[in-house]
């Protein structure tokens, strides 16, 4: 564990460097990111300067998911999406040979190698917008902010795995890069409240493709509308989830075949 | 850069004849075609996905009833526009832009300046053969949706060339701001804001018509609503026929003042331009 933790370290420090060397770029992100919010708060404006609740959610409880979605997304962009984007590349073009000869797990090597400081600016802002439409929205702060921490990294976990799961068939793909971007097209259904959908795609977004455990099912687990069933249903889809991933990640790797070596 | 990349003909002006244009169309055809499922996957995931989010919202709204109305649109309104917005969503944009930033940030710019062709009509022509397909498509589903539904193909028609105006502009303002990487080491964050602005006051997220009016002057100051939520209008025929001739009035206006705006940003900026190992 000692070698991982030298590892992410010296990542983090070698990332934050040319963040600082590139400071315009690193500017230019963390406004573009806060469009990005300011765009998803100004979409639920609108909808909602034209009706007072969809489905049960009103405006005030749709702000407080967007809170608790955009903190734990922000999470994600920062330490893995980076790494995520390029992963295509390096099993296309061979660089992953490099990371296969270390002596730690060539997964970490490749998921944590490339951080984005500039979203870190959204983990603030997304807090405050919790902070700001909680007591609204019926969250009772306190102790709870305990569980909003625990919330957030399960939003960072669920992201994780469903990103990766997108990312691997790169083994099986000649261009794995569509499917990749598919896995951006079919975000957008993480960024609404479930309750907005029909029950068959909120049995969907809790199972097979879990985009639920990222906004939506912590908004409903710290306003109080969940039951402890939702916790236990994370862990088993979340759990299934890892499994999956590693037998495929197991099988990819005795499939790859290096481009440069 | 060197004087000799500094006269070679403008990145915005080529060399005249239609050859090397067919000829690029016809490549970026080929492009497209050689790689078929990534570029059906792509047309599902960009317009399926988006498409089948707003009906969701729309059907969550009023619940399904068809008298209800949300914003002084009709579920059946709401549902016409969000299935007839999906035949001009795909035509709209693409990341052209993107590539024009990669090939200044990589210095493989170097390879075109040298040419006889300019590199933006060049990219554009490129990228016009994928969208030409894509167009050609959506023509389709639409000249078929004209048995069904209310949708005529005079009107269709007409929609589909604004769109192709909208396309023209989309890439004219993506191109003012990829000169941007001319100063910055990276202009991905610029052309991603843009994007961002552009989906939500083009009308493919929701008809722009239910933007309270008091936001409205927004969207109405950009040409953004030429790219969808206007072709929209004019296949629905909520448009008539002089409004569309006034907006594509418009649209013309807005092309020629990008032009002028992309030749001038591009005169100044293309002098700091260093193709190391390019």
């Amino acid at each position: 564990m000692r070698a991982y933790w030298d590892v992410f370290k010296t990542s983090l420090k070698n990332n934050l460097v040319r963040e600082f060397i590139y400071r315009t770029n690193t500017i230019a992100l963390t406004l573009a990111d806060l469009v990005w919010v300011f765009i998803e708060l100004a979409f639920f404006e609108v909808i909602y300067s034209n009706t007072q609740i969809i489905n049960g959610w009103n405006r005030e409880q749709v702000f407080f998911f967007l809170g608790i979605f955009i903190a734990s997304d922000s999470l994600f962009t920062t330490f893995f999406q980076r790494s995520f984007w390029t992963f295509p590349f390096m099993v296309n073009q061979g660089d992953l040979d490099v990371l296969l000869t270390k002596p730690i797990s060539p997964l970490f090597l490749a998921t944590f190698r490339d951080i984005n400081f500039s979203q870190i600016l959204n983990l603030i802002l997304g807090l405050f917008i919790l902070q700001h439409y909680g007591p609204s929205a019926g969250f009772t702060g306190g102790w709870n902010w305990l569980l909003v921490g625990f919330w957030v990294l399960i939003g960072l976990l669920t992201q994780y795995l469903i990103r990766f799961f997108f990312v691997i068939w790169v083994f099986w793909l000649e261009r794995g890069i569509t499917v990749s971007r598919l896995y951006y097209q079919l975000y957008a259904l993480a960024n609404k409240p479930q309750g907005l959908y029909p029950k068959f795609i909120q049995y969907l977004l809790k199972t097979a493709l879990p985009f639920a455990f990222m906004g939506s099912v912590p908004a409903e687990a710290l306003m109080g509308k969940s039951t402890s069933w939702s916790y236990l249903l994370v862990f088993l889809i979340l759990g299934v989830y890892a499994l999956t991933l590693r037998s495929l990640w197991r099988a990819g790797l005795r499939r790859y075949q290096s481009a440069s070596s | 850069m060197t004087d000799q990349a500094l006269k070679s003909p403008s990145p915005i002006r080529s060399s005249p004849g239609l050859n090397w244009r067919i000829a690029t169309i016809r490549n970026g055809i080929k492009e497209a075609l050689a790689y078929r499922g990534e570029f059906l996957l792509d047309i599902f995931g960009s317009a399926i996905v988006p498409v089948g989010i707003q009906l969701m919202l729309w059907t969550a709204i009023l619940r399904g009833d068809p008298n209800a109305s949300f914003a002084g649109m009709s579920y059946g309104e709401l549902m016409a526009y969000t299935w007839t917005s999906l035949l001009f969503s795909q035509i709209r944009g693409g990341d052209l832009d993107f590539s024009i930033i990669e090939m200044i940030r990589t210095g493989t710019l170097n390879n075109y300046l040298l040419r006889p062709v300019g590199v933006l009509e060049f990219v554009y022509f490129k990228g016009l053969g994928e969208k030409l397909l894509t167009l050609l498509f959506c023509f389709s589903l639409g000249a078929i949706a004209t048995l069904f539904t209310s949708l005529s193909l005079p009107n269709l028609l007409m929609a589909m060339m604004l769109a192709l105006l909208g396309n023209v502009i989309a890439y004219l303002f993506g191109c003012i701001l990829a000169t941007v990487a001319f100063y910055w080491e990276n202009a991905f964050a610029a052309l991603m804001v843009k994007n961002m602005v552009v989906a939500l006051f083009c009308g493919e997220l929701i008809p722009l018509t239910i933007v309270p009016e008091k936001y409205s002057l927004i969207w109405k100051c950009t040409p953004f609503y030429l790219y969808v939520f206007g072709p929209t209008q004019v296949a629905l025929g909520k448009w008539d026929s002089s409004i569309w001739l006034r907006e594509m009035g418009l649209g013309v206006l807005w092309t020629i003042a990008f032009l002028i705006l992309l030749h001038l940003a591009w005169k100044k900026s293309i002098h700091r331009y260093q193709g190391i190992g390019g």
